[in-house]
Order: structure tokens, then sequence, then C-alpha cells
């Protein structure tokens, strides 16, 4: 599904990207740690298409198509949802009119009819009962004056509303406190399906407590040094992430 | 030279003969249009020198090729978003009225004897003087009900290279209500300029919502202004949306002059190609208790100028007033441009007034938040605009307008 090969990027002539390899296939769920400034979000937005970064060398295929060839939405359209490590408040817009507008982009692009406002509402009602958000939600602006725990909340309805084929979270458990922590769990782990990769980025073991990952990968200054299954994080938890870097220095 | 040989400013600028020889095809002027005109000649049509924020040439209104209008002709205007709005309406078609308001309460007459309201703090302007020096006839409108109905004034014009002076003097009586709505259209590719001056003069404990809308055609010019006085518990809703003409000049004069009144203001500045839409907006707190709140936005694309200068003047004994202006600008292409100047004027020690003015761009981190939802380029930057534009007016002008400013504006198809 996604099959990033040697990707380099860096941002303003700084290399932060130094050759990552990693594949994640329908079904599976990654994560993706390490200490602060390893390069961790950088990934998440080059996967998503933010400008500021150029692409020094590599290449990233995503479903057969070269990502790197697809416009912004075109990679949103596509399948790929990136959930914001800082969600951007955008005041005066409604946020169910995002979602709609979202949503039939999405529906268009895949040959399916816009959804009609009553079979629209029906489902917007049932995701946002599931993330146990308030339906005010829905008429407020965009992120405008939501809390932290609010907005991830946020971000994880319309990844329940857009149905990714990969969804990446960047960073969606910081900030969290354990209740909320435990309802964007379950938005996520409800979105687990055979045809559905799943990469976390994260800082903290705790959100792999909630969201048993498949594959764990340590990323430290733009590479993935180690990778294993869910032990390795509880591994980190323990030993922190100094041993990575005497082993790899070695 | 044929008039005022006293005046150096008459010989040297062309824009003061234009209006010499086109007063003189006056037959019979009164008494207060030769005062008014004799006052214009002494002020002379403002220069970039003159003006206190100088960035509109005001004489490129006032062209050789302008005549005044002789005799009303043309056909009533259909306009999209009258048609099923349920409101009295009435249509002043090249300066003639037509149709009657059939309410009780509300009395419309035509008069040929015009009521200025005290400048105070003030100057008589160029445009009071050019409105009142040109007018043929002034509506009055006297409201002495609550009037629940929307009542809307149509001002239409289809005469090329003329000069038209309407004017509407607005007065409602203590513990009234009433919601206006004057809209200004011409024919596209109409030269003329239109000079409306619109008073306001409101009774205590009266409650007045006007929804000025200038959507004239692109070569049109307007140098218009509206002037208010509020009395006491008086509270002066005005919604002013400038969407249309070449060149338009609003000056806003707002005294308030009794305790307890209020002024609300939301202004939009929509510019396109070269249009130049000017406002000046200075509201004068006389007397204490008094409130104003002032949100206008300018949003100019292609090689469009907005120019903005608004003043909160404070008296000496007005304490405990409560007044803020804001100014948000957003600029569309690298070639557009605004010049704003808010202003604060405080003669007292107890009151709480703010005034900003911010510019900017897009936003681009909010552009990619919403393409990477899936809107293209195109649709995410219609979201953000309409998003700043739409607080001026939704809420604020009927919803069918609301729908037909949408459109009007680009936001909807």
């Amino acid at each position: 599904m996604l099959d990033i090969k040697n990707l380099h990027a860096s941002i303003d002539n700084n290399k932060i990207l130094n050759g990552i390899d990693l594949e994640i296939k329908a079904g599976e769920v990654h994560a993706i740690m390490g200490p602060n400034g390893s390069g961790k979000s950088t990934l998440a937005s080059v996967l998503a298409g933010r400008s500021e970064y150029e692409i020094t060398d590599g290449t990233v295929t995503f479903n057969g198509k070269d990502l790197f060839e697809l416009e912004i939405e075109e990679r949103a359209r596509e399948g790929l949802f990136l959930a914001f490590q800082y969600p951007q408040e955008i005041p005066g817009v409604n946020n169910v009119y995002l979602l709609k507008a979202a949503v039939n982009a999405v529906r268009k692009h895949r040959g399916l009819d816009e959804f009609d406002a009553y079979d629209f509402l029906s489902l917007v009602r049932e995701k946002i009962k599931f993330m146990e958000m308030d339906e005010k939600f829905l008429h407020r602006g965009v992120n405008e004056g939501f809390s932290g725990g609010e907005k991830k909340r946020n971000e994880i309805l319309q990844m329940l509303m857009l149905e990714p084929k990969l969804a990446v979270l960047d960073e969606t458990d910081s900030g969290l406190d354990i209740d909320a922590l435990k309802v964007v769990s379950k938005g996520v782990n409800a979105m687990r399906s055979d045809e559905r990769g799943i990469l976390m980025v994260t800082h903290y073991q705790r959100l792999l407590d909630y969201i048993k990952p498949d594959f764990v990968h340590v990323l430290m200054n733009g590479k993935i040094v180690k990778s294993g299954d869910h032990t390795l994080a509880l591994e980190l938890e323990a030993k922190g992430y100094d041993w990575l870097l005497d082993a790899e220095a070695a | 030279m044929t008039t005022s040989p006293n005046n150096l400013a008459v010989i040297k600028t062309g824009a003061n003969l234009v209006l010499s020889d086109l007063f003189n095809t006056i037959t019979k002027p009164t008494d207060q249009q030769k005062s008014a005109f004799s006052s214009l000649l002494e002020q002379g049509v403002p220069t970039l020198r003159t003006e206190r924020w100088r960035y509109t040439v005001l004489r490129k209104a006032i062209s050789n090729h302008l005549k005044l209008v002789e005799s009303s002709t043309g056909e009533l205007p259909q306009h999209p978003a009258l048609t099923n709005l349920d409101a009295e309406k009435v249509t002043v078609l090249n300066g003639q009225l037509h149709g009657e308001l059939s309410i009780s309460g509300l009395e419309l007459s035509s008069s040929n004897k015009v009521s200025t309201l005290n400048p105070l703090k003030h100057d008589d302007s160029f445009i009071d003087n050019t409105n009142i020096a040109f007018a043929q006839q002034t509506l009055k409108l006297s409201i002495s009900k609550d009037i629940e109905k929307l009542v809307v004034l149509h001002f239409h014009h289809t005469i090329t290279s003329s000069l038209l002076a309407n004017r509407l003097e607005i007065e409602t009586a203590k513990n009234t209500s009433a919601k206006i709505l004057v809209l200004h259209t011409s024919d596209n590719d109409l030269n003329s300029t239109l000079i409306p001056v619109t008073t306001l003069n409101a009774g205590a404990n009266s409650q007045i919502t006007i929804i000025n809308i200038q959507d004239l055609g692109d070569k049109t010019f307007q140098l218009a202004k509206t002037h208010a006085h509020l009395g006491a518990d008086s509270v002066f809703k005005f919604t002013q949306l400038e969407i249309g003409a070449q060149l338009s000049r609003h000056d806003v004069v707002i005294d308030v002059l009794g305790k307890g009144a209020e002024f609300i203001h939301n202004n939009l500045l929509h510019g396109t190609e070269k249009q130049i839409l000017d406002t000046h907006l200075d509201v004068y707190h006389h007397i204490d208790h008094t409130q104003s709140t002032m949100g206008v936005k300018a949003v100019l694309d292609d090689k469009s100028r907005g120019i903005f200068n608004g003043k909160i003047y404070v008296e000496v004994d007005a304490q405990q007033v409560n007044a803020d202006l804001q100014n948000n600008n957003l600029l569309l292409s690298k070639f557009a441009e605004i010049n704003t100047k808010p202003e604060l004027e405080i003669y007292a020690d107890d009151v709480k007034c703010a005034h900003g003015a911010t510019v900017g761009q897009l936003n681009e981190e909010s552009l990619f938040y919403l393409r990477s939802r899936g809107l293209d380029k195109d649709a995410a930057e219609k979201v953000l605009v309409s998003a700043f534009s739409r607080s001026t007016y939704y809420g604020h002008v009927p919803s069918v307008f609301e729908e037909w400013l949408d459109v009007r504006l680009g936001f909807e198809s």
C-alpha cells in the first residue's frame, strides 16, 4: 500500500530525513517512535505533501502511484489521511461544512454520488456520538476555540468520516488526558481493518497500550535504526533511546 | 471663469469648472442649492493635498462629459434578490420615485427642501455640498411606529454621462423601530457619477437598521455620505457593503448624542479588477455612557485598492464610553493594495476604546489543512475568502441577500 524507499528530505538545506525505508501493507498498524527532532513529524508532513520540505532523494509509492506526483488534495482523495499534530483553527468555516465538502470530494473521486443531506447528517451524528463529542461542535468553526483534546477528537472524527486507505497519525496522543486518549484510541481501533494501513507517529509509548501496533520502528537522525514488534516499545519505555544511539555508533 | 474669482482653486482645477458649468444648467436653483454651491466653490473638489487621508483622487469622478439628468426614462429594474423578498419596496429610477409605501407608521414623501443635520464637530463636506447643490428632490422617510416589515429603497441609474444626487432623509420618532435596505445599482458600462446622501435622525430609544448595498456598474463613480444623529438609548445598526463601482467613496459620520445610544457597524469593501473603494468613518461620542462597535473588512483582488480611515472621537465629558474599531484586510493578489488608518482621539479619561488593523494574505496553513482533506486549491481558497467576508453580511442582511451575495461575490455558483 505504502512503499517508502531511501527517502531523503530537507528543509532550508537542513537534512531531516536521511534514507528511510518502510513498507506498510494493508491491514498493518505501524508505529514510529523516536526522540524529539528525529524527523518523525517531517515524515508525516512529507507524506501529506507539505511544500516547505524538499525531497532530495528516494521514492514513495502509494497504491501503485508515485506519491510525489500527486497534489495535496489528490493524495487525500486517493485515500491518504493525515491527523495533524496541531490541527488548524479556521474561524468562519463550519465544521460540518468542511466534513461534507471533504467527504463529497473523496466520494466524487471514487466515482460515488455525493451524499444527500439526510444520509450525511445521520452518518455524522453516529460518528460524533462514537467520538463522545457534543453535536454543537458540528456548527462551530473548524477547531475554533476547541481544547487540545477536542481538536484531536475532531481529527479522528474526520478520519472516521473519510474512511482513508492509509491513516497517518502525527502525535495524535500528545497533550491528551487519559479519557481523551481512550476515546481517540477507540476511534483509531475502530478503523483497523484488513483493507487499511495505519501509521502512528508518537513520542510516547502510552498510546501503544491502547492501540497495539504490529510493527514498531525507531527513528533517529532521520533514519530507522531499529524495527520490531510491539515489545520494542516496552523496551524503549524502560531503557530510553540512548542505548540505540550507542548501538548505532558501535 | 464663470464664478467665484476670489477662489484660486476654482481656476486651477478642471473639476471645479465642470461643477460650475453643471450648476449653471439648473434653471431655477433654490436658495439652499445656491448656498451649498457657493460653499462648494469655496472648498473646491478635495485633492490629495487637502484630504485628511489622501489616497483617492476624487476629481476623477467629476469629468467634463457629465450632464444633469433632465428627464427620467428607462425601465424599472428587476433585481434577483428583491423579487422574492417579503418587503415594502419602492424604486428610485434615475432620481424619480416609483411606487409608494403603504404601511401605517411610515411616510415617504418627496420634497424640494433639504434638511441638514448639524455637522457639529465635523466639517460640512464636499459630498454634502455637492449633493445639496445638485439634488433635484429630497426623499423624506418618517417612521412614527414600529415597522416590522423590511423597507427597501432601490436606487437604480441608467442614464449615461450624468451626474445625479439622490438624497434620503430618515427620521425615526422615539420608541420606534425599523429595518431599511438601500440598494444602489446602475447599468454596467454606465460612466455616470452618483452622489447619494443619507441622513438619519434617530429619536430616543428608537432601533434602526440600515443595510446599504452599493453594487453599481463597473464604470460608475459614487461619492456617498451617510450621516446620523443618535438620540438617547437609540441603537443604529449600519451594514455597508461596497461591491460595485469603478470608484466609490463613502463618508460615514455618526454623532452619538444621547446617553445610552449605540452604533453597530459592519462594512465590507470587496474589490476586483481596478476598483477603488474608499470609506471614511468618523464616530463622535459627544456624551457619556455610549457605545460603538465597528468591524470593517476589505477583500481585495487583482489591482483593486481599498482605502479606510476610521476615527473614534470621544469628547471631554463623555465618560464611560465603550468603543471598538477593527479593520481587517485580506489581499488576494500582489497588485492589490490597502491604505488603512484607524484612529482614536480621546479627551475623556474613563473610557474603554480599542482600535486595530490587520493586513494579510490567505493563511497557508489553513489552505494546507483544507487541501489535505480533499478540497482542491480553488475550493479551499474560496472557503477561506468566504469565511472571512461572510461575517460582514451573514445574519445582517435578509437571507435571500445572503444567498445573492454568496453568488455575486463568487463563493457559490
